[in-house]
């Protein structure tokens, strides 16, 4: 392989001229991803910036120069404070099911238990295969007030189901849990990989001294595996955003009177539907610094855990 | 070895104890998590008054495949099937070149900085969709690329996570190899193809099918571009059944459901190993 005799009949003169153009060649290798994410990545973001100073429909031609006006509309519309309040109880919804429920099985999983951890591990993950859409449309019907399963255990115990999807509060409940449902076993895989890399030795000491499951969880598994658990909340919180944008989108349609509505909808109702772009990339501003906020507390969170240890 | 083995089996019984509280947690959990899917599976063989009186029950006695006929009737399933699968092939394949030329350029090409470069992708990978989806539509728009195939597939023709994924199974390749081997005079292209490609073969398989589940799963994206009914996808197609809240469309809808997780699930079943492995290792270790 290794031999100059076998490869350069081969590849003719192609190693030659790149070795003539070392910087070229670099440039070849990196230049596809590089220009797809300069494109439709960093050249949206400032374009989105530039449009939320703009009063514009999408399809004028013209667009007129508003400074900062969209953000002070934004501001003082209900209607983006209802969504702001939404997507804050979404993200905590999802925080519970795809954070702090797969880092309890991950753990119960990876340390607890001796048999058939590689059984529920694959099988828990099956949810994960299906599209966000495919969850909504099974949800819808798990939900339904009158006949679907979820109403059936309501009458068992003699009481009426609530109409999940028309009532307030109640919707926001159920649209979670769909998209929880279909992303708890990406989380658990990954919260699993950093939980089976911390030693059973320590674990088994520990319960040998009598500490309890749940302190050795707070004491040792905990701080061993903090890094994961960053990330997976980061993750999380983008989950909160974005991934129930479809389940709103083809169930309720942020209905009822925007009690579901979350801020990526109602910036696809901005600029797709009432055609107010520069209104929605104001939004659209918005969640991204909101996001970065998050990043942010992440980063110091991050560096004190490492302090710690 | 026998050491080992009593040591192992004392592990386990120090474990064990109090195991079952867990095993019950767990069982009744798999059956919760398990439950949406069989439902669906189960309601796509069900007459529309069997669902009504079946309750809970996700089995029926007389399975029928009405809906499945009626969903291939009213809907053309062939068709949906190829535009997901049409956009699906365009964005693996890119996305896979793209990701392995990437990251075999920053881990072997001796660039100045490339944690620098490396860093901007991996941040690229957080930045929520919803701050580039009106430029990204408008820019697909300007190019002529709204309601086509293309037009889809376009801003996904590279991947930060692939190119996370493939670089951090690179970086384990000793890099006196690759270096023995320029000195030898082969190309870098050379390497790639005969050295590196066999050597992260796992992890790009496990990426080849993981941006294959998400393309075919993907709906806000095609739903924004395609608005024309002859080139939806699979997963768009699902939408049509949401107008009708009556239920009449209750067992069809599952039956197309189903139709749509077929393919994730096939390829789940041949390859769930490598799948899982591939995020288990993954985490955030650096």
């Amino acid at each position: 392989m290794k031999g100059k005799g076998r490869v350069k009949p081969v590849f003719g003169k192609t190693p030659g001229f790149w070795k003539k153009h070392r910087k070229l060649e670099k440039f070849v290798y990196l230049l596809p991803s590089i220009t797809i994410f300069c494109v439709f990545m960093v050249w949206p973001i400032v374009y989105n910036m530039y449009l939320s100073t703009m009063e514009w429909n999408m399809v004028s031609p013209t667009k007129k120069f508003v400074g900062f006006d969209n953000y002070k509309n934004v501001f003082s519309d209900p209607g983006f404070l209802k969504a702001l309040g939404n997507t804050g109880l979404y993200v905590l919804l999802m925080m519970v099911f795809c954070f702090v429920a797969p880092y309890f099985y991950s753990y119960v999983m990876g340390k607890l238990i001796t048999r058939g951890a590689k059984l529920y591990r694959a099988l828990m993950f099956f949810p994960s295969l299906l599209s966000l859409a495919v969850a909504a449309i099974v949800f819808m019907w798990l939900f339904n007030s009158v006949s679907g399963p979820v109403a059936e255990i309501y009458e068992l115990f003699g009481h009426e189901s609530p109409h999940w999807f028309t009532t307030s509060g109640y919707v926001i409940v159920a649209l979670s849990i769909a998209t929880g449902w279909r992303s708890f076993g990406y989380n658990l895989i990954v919260f699993l990989g950093a939980i089976v890399e911390v030693p059973i030795e320590l674990i088994e000491a520990a319960k040998l001294e009598k500490a309890s499951n749940w302190k050795i969880f707070w004491r040792i598994v905990f701080p061993l595996t903090s890094p994961t658990a960053l990330y997976v909340f980061i993750i999380t919180f983008v989950m909160g955003l974005q991934y129930v944008f479809t389940p709103i989108q083809m169930i309720t349609k942020g209905g009822p009177n925007m009690a579901s509505t979350n801020l990526v909808y109602l910036i696809y109702q901005y600029s797709f539907q009432f055609f107010q772009t520069g209104r929605a990339a104001a939004v659209a501003i918005i969640s991204l610094i909101i996001f970065l906020l998050v990043l942010l507390l992440q980063n110091r969170l991050n560096k004190r855990v490492h302090y710690e240890n | 070895m026998r050491i080992r083995k009593e040591k192992e089996k004392q592990s386990i019984q120090i474990r064990s104890k109090g195991e079952w509280k867990y095993q019950i947690i767990l069982i009744v959990s798999l059956i919760i998590m398990m439950y949406p899917i069989i439902y669906m599976i189960g309601t796509s063989f069900k007459t529309l008054s069997d669902i009504f009186a079946s309750g809970l029950n996700v089995f029926t006695a007389n399975p029928t495949t009405a809906n499945y006929t009626s969903v291939f009737a009213s809907n053309n399933v062939l068709r949906l099937l190829r535009n997901s699968l049409t956009i699906a092939l365009i964005v693996t394949v890119s996305k896979i070149i793209t990701s392995v030329l990437a990251s075999y350029c920053l881990c072997f090409m001796n660039l100045k900085h490339p944690e620098i470069i490396f860093g901007l992708f991996t941040v690229s990978m957080f930045i929520p969709f919803s701050v580039i989806m009106i430029p990204n539509y408008l820019t697909l728009s300007q190019m002529g690329l709204n309601n086509t195939l293309l037009g889809v597939a376009l801003p996904q023709l590279a991947d930060a996570m692939g190119i996370y994924r493939i670089r951090q199974s690179m970086r384990s390749i000793p890099k006196p190899l690759i270096e023995a081997a320029r000195l030898d005079n082969v190309g870098h292209f050379t390497i790639l193809r005969r050295i590196v490609l066999p050597l992260v073969k796992p992890a790009v398989i496990a990426m080849i099918i993981f941006f294959f589940i998400n393309s075919w799963n993907e709906f806000v994206w095609p739903m924004l571009i395609l608005k024309r009914e002859e080139l939806y996808t699979i997963t768009l197609a699902l939408q049509t059944f949401m107008d009708s809240e009556s239920g009449s469309a209750w067992g069809s809808s599952m039956a197309l459901a189903t139709i749509a997780t077929m393919v994730p699930m096939v390829l789940y079943i041949f390859a769930q190993r490598k799948i899982i492995g591939t995020f288990m290792q993954s985490g955030v270790k650096e």
